[in-house]
């Protein structure tokens, strides 16, 4: 079974080198991760989506790790210029179920760290870049009826600039 | 369970010198009782399990091996004709037990729980079957303080076992060579990389059909999409799901397809019924081909049309590297109808735009 394990950020230490924000409508996105790996470190990159703007909204978890793992090819990976192949899950959705929203305040924040190495191969020494390449599915406003089914959802892009690191040899 | 019951007699054995209470008189009584005392070996078989406290107290009872849900562990022990038949469900690793992994029944009160077997046992041969609850652990009723001061103090912990009485079930049904030569088609133990499906991640019987069923509709669907391509029709059904006609694109979309159907029908499948996510209908890893896992919304499915089950598999089956390396770019009929017109390459890259073009519902030339 190959269940991708999620790590909820709680006190990982971890050189917080790279941090990128991004605003798009109302949401950031931040990606962190240790801007150097020794041979053999686990390639965990922290994740987080906030609310900046000044309404609740909720916003469906499918297509980014807060979704608890690696469900769909949401980032892009390269090493030394080179696209790197995706092996974690691909989904066939259907309809959500309310459970499956994330609820954000205006100012608060939702993080999760994954794993790279259960879906890329980043074991190989080089210099990796890494895009967040996924779309929110579904972004709603407080008081909107959820969940909605997949033709009422109002999707939204989510601009994540990219970050890089090194794996030494 | 045999080992698990030797494991018990023989620690019970070694805690008896530290222990004056090693073996106390379990606070649970358990009666199993089966829905017919005979059963065909086709059928889902299910016991009825009755868990009452005769203690004074509140008796508490290791979730995990206590016969409340779908098995988690191999918690029954059946013979068939006196030889045990193994368990083949799943196994948890576990931590140590905390004290919300228990469940509680209150004095002189019962739990009754209907819990499936023939998703974890072997229960299609012929034969005289005795099936017997039948668990030993540290740690089984809960008494995690005192087990705790046990173990401080350097002694041993004493197992605690439960079993109970066994019930018999007649199955009429394959003989076991029959058995054997089925189980060697469903693995493709014999005859590797011919079509075959075998099952993981406890399919009950009801579901196994289901799912045979549903590949027979994904060969059907796969087969019809390819015959349409490659009679070189460039009907609303293409345009619809693969945008503006290019020789280029049509010659992907038909190779996609040839490849989709000759896996579909030649290769052996396993599919897997162990995820419960509802929103989500299935999903695979596309280096690993032929391993499609099952979720909650595929089994609320049609057998054919839209979203249905049949063209769930066309789907996944597309994702595959070796087969057609789609992705997820868009979900949902309208969505990928809206991806055809704006960018059909992605559409062609795109699993839900296969799977629409393969159910073609509502039908389109």
């Amino acid at each position: 079974m190959g269940l991708k394990c999620l790590l909820v950020a709680g006190s990982l230490a971890m050189s917080m080198s790279m941090a990128v924000d991004a605003a798009s409508g109302g949401l950031s996105c931040a990606m962190s991760m240790p801007a150097v790996l020794t041979a053999g470190a686990p390639a965990e990159l922290r994740w987080s989506l906030r609310n900046t703007g000044a309404k609740p909204v909720s916003v469906l978890s499918w297509n980014t790790p807060l979704e608890g793992g690696i469900f769909a090819e949401f980032l892009s990976l390269e090493r030394d210029g080179k696209a790197l192949p995706f092996s974690g899950a691909l989904m066939k959705r259907g309809d959500p179920e309310a459970g499956e929203y994330l609820r954000l305040a205006p100012g608060q924040a939702e993080e999760a760290v994954i794993d790279l190495g259960l879906a890329w191969p980043v074991d190989a020494p080089g210099h990796y870049r890494l895009r967040y390449t996924g779309r929110l599915l579904d972004v709603a406003e407080a008081g909107a009826a959820l969940p909605r089914p997949r033709d009422a959802w109002r999707g939204q892009a989510l601009d994540c600039p990219e970050l890089s690191f090194e794996r030494r040899p | 369970m045999p080992h698990a019951r030797w494991l018990s007699l023989s620690a019970t054995a070694l805690a008896l010198g530290l222990s004056a209470q090693a073996h106390a008189a379990a606070p649970i009584a358990v009666s199993l009782s089966l829905d017919s005392a005979a059963a065909k070996g086709s059928e889902d078989v299910y016991v009825t399990v009755t868990l009452k406290n005769v203690s004074s107290q509140p008796a508490k009872l290791l979730r995990w091996l206590a016969p409340v849900g779908e098995l988690e562990e191999g918690i029954f022990h059946i013979t068939r004709d006196g030889k045990d038949v193994p368990y083949q469900g799943a196994h948890y690793k576990r931590v140590a037990p905390t004290a919300k992994d228990y469940i509680t029944i209150k004095p002189g009160q019962s739990l009754t729980r209907r819990v499936e077997l023939s998703n974890a046992y072997d229960l299609t041969v012929s034969g005289q079957y005795a099936i017997s609850y039948d668990v030993a652990a540290v740690n089984l009723f809960g008494d995690l303080d005192k087990n705790q001061a046990a173990l401080k103090a350097g002694q041993y912990q004493a197992m605690q076992a439960l079993d109970s009485q066994a019930a018999n079930l007649w199955v009429n049904g394959l003989s076991y060579s029959e058995s054997l030569i089925q189980k060697a088609n469903e693995t493709n133990a014999v005859t590797p990389a011919a079509f075959g499906i075998s099952f993981t991640g406890r399919c009950s019987s009801t579901r196994q059909a289901l799912l045979r069923d549903a590949v027979t509709a994904a060969q059907n669907m796969s087969n019809n999409a390819l015959s349409y391509l490659n009679a070189g029709t460039a009907g609303p059904r293409y345009t619809t799901w693969f945008g503006t006609y290019t020789s280029a694109r049509y010659a992907t979309a038909k190779s996609h397809f040839t490849n989709i159907y000759s896996a579909m029908s030649t290769q052996s499948l396993t599919l897997d019924c162990s995820c419960k996510k509802s929103g989500t209908y299935a999903y695979v890893y596309p280096t690993q081909p032929y391993k499609i896992y099952l979720c909650g919304a595929f089994w609320n499915a049609p057998m054919t049309g839209t979203d249905s089950k049949g063209g769930t598999l066309v789907h996944e089956m597309s994702h595959f590297n070796v087969v057609a390396g789609t992705d997820d770019h868009a979900y949902g009929q309208s969505s990928a109808k809206s991806l055809a017109i704006s960018s059909p390459d992605q559409a062609l890259d795109n699993a839900d735009n296969h799977e629409y073009f393969a159910e073609n519902t509502p039908a389109q030339n």
